[in-house]
């Protein structure tokens, strides 16, 4: 593990997150849709918690594939910027949510070391992610002021999102850059 | 006014607005970022969707803090809240929709010293966004052409664009490295940066103002 950033690692890393963030730009279109069905049962924070997994893919994606302290959380702050000047809805908020979403996935990479690239620190990353972005928006979508048995479904539903889209999705995705091969070639270094 | 500090005085309030529980502080807020807004002069498309952008997560933040909430004053509660995302949205458009990135870019490398490796690389991967959405198309219709759909959640389209993410980077990074740019090294600047006081200031007095309305609302 090297911790110096060369200009590739972070062209590429911004390359990730603009990528993975216009392939699920898709997706505002399907939260619109859930929230628009939700909301006549005052059920629409639903939606949030139930669309969230893609937009954390970008982190744990970046921490494996550069396996370095600081990648998940610089790659998905670059996301959210990117995504920001991409023109998303929620401007300056986008920088602070990659923040937020990326110290999850940090978090738990940090737990092992930056040494174990597999299921059981993936794992950790999911649940610190879901953990980080559910007491975020306790504050910052008004989420402590709804009641108890609400929260429960909204927090079992996120972890299930990101679990699918963090966890099981960037895994298989993993094994096919592993297949490939791509990380073990030796890098052309221009210096 | 200049994008830095523009970006912290819109961060600052944000993040304020996170934590606290004023309808009057967020409707100031609106006030001032639409009246930044109209000033700015967008096209009447972006006004459109300013306008419209709010409508769904406004009725979602009513129908579910009226019906879920645990305080008795639900109806308070959500206008809060309702007001706090117009806010979010407006004062995002008041720095993304008025901001020169480049400028923007210009002001973190030089007053902030982020490593310029970040303020360079950043920069030579927007200058690919043009390109993402057609790679994605392109990657996809390569695809059907062999019988096989991949949609925005196939695991191959997403390695797909990591393949294509590290071959850019190694590209444009040997092209940006054989034009002369030095990793981390100091540069000279065409345009320097000079943030005027009367910004600061400007900055401060809103700041200050909106305190106010904390205090006294």
């Amino acid at each position: 593990m090297h911790t110096k950033w060369s200009l590739r690692d972070v062209i590429f890393l911004a390359l990730i997150g603009v990528f993975f963030g216009f392939i699920f730009w898709a997706w505002a279109f399907a939260y619109n849709a859930i929230a628009a069905l939700l909301t006549p049962m005052g059920l629409s924070p639903y939606a949030n918690d139930l669309t969230l997994g893609p937009w954390v893919m970008a982190g744990p994606m970046a921490g494996y594939l550069l396996r370095k302290a600081g990648a998940s959380i610089i790659g998905e702050t670059l996301a959210g910027t990117a995504e920001m000047i991409f023109g998303s809805q929620w401007g300056i908020m986008n920088v602070v949510y990659g923040l937020m979403q990326g110290l999850g996935a940090e978090l738990g990479f940090a737990l092992f070391g930056y040494k174990k690239w597999q299921p059981i620190s993936l794992t950790a990353s999911v649940i610190l992610t879901t953990v980080v972005t559910f007491i975020w928006d306790l504050f910052q979508s008004g989420y402590a002021n709804y009641s108890f048995g609400l929260l429960v479904g909204l927090f079992v539903t996120r972890l299930i999102s990101i679990a699918l889209f963090g966890g099981v999705l960037v895994y298989y995705v993993q094994k096919l850059v592993d297949k490939s091969g791509i990380l073990n070639q030796t890098k052309v270094t221009v210096s | 006014m200049n994008a830095g500090v523009k970006f912290l005085l819109i961060l600052i309030v944000s993040l304020e607005i996170s934590f606290t529980l004023n309808f009057w502080v967020n409707v100031a807020i609106i006030i001032v970022s639409g009246f930044y807004l109209i000033y700015s002069r967008l096209s009447w498309q972006r006004y459109a969707l300013l306008l419209l952008l709010p409508i769904l997560p406004a009725l979602g933040a009513w129908t579910s803090f009226t019906m879920h909430s645990t305080t008795e004053n639900g109806e308070q509660l959500a206008a809060i809240m309702i007001t706090r995302i117009i806010a979010y949205i407006w004062l995002g458009a008041a720095f993304s929709f008025t901001t020169n990135m480049s400028s923007f870019l210009d002001t973190l490398e030089q007053k902030c010293y982020i490593p310029t490796t970040f303020i360079y690389g950043l920069r030579g991967a927007l200058s690919f966004m043009p390109h993402i959405r057609q790679e994605i198309k392109t990657m996809q219709q390569a695809a059907r052409m062999r019988g096989i759909i991949l949609r925005s959640y196939s695991p191959q389209l997403l390695f797909k664009a990591i393949l294509i993410s590290l071959q850019w980077a190694e590209r444009l990074s040997t092209a940006m490295i054989s034009h002369g740019f030095t990793e981390n090294e100091e540069r000279t600047h065409f345009l320097t940066v000079h943030i005027n006081k009367r910004d600061w200031l400007f900055a401060f007095c809103l700041l200050f103002t909106l305190q106010m309305i904390y205090i006294f609302s």
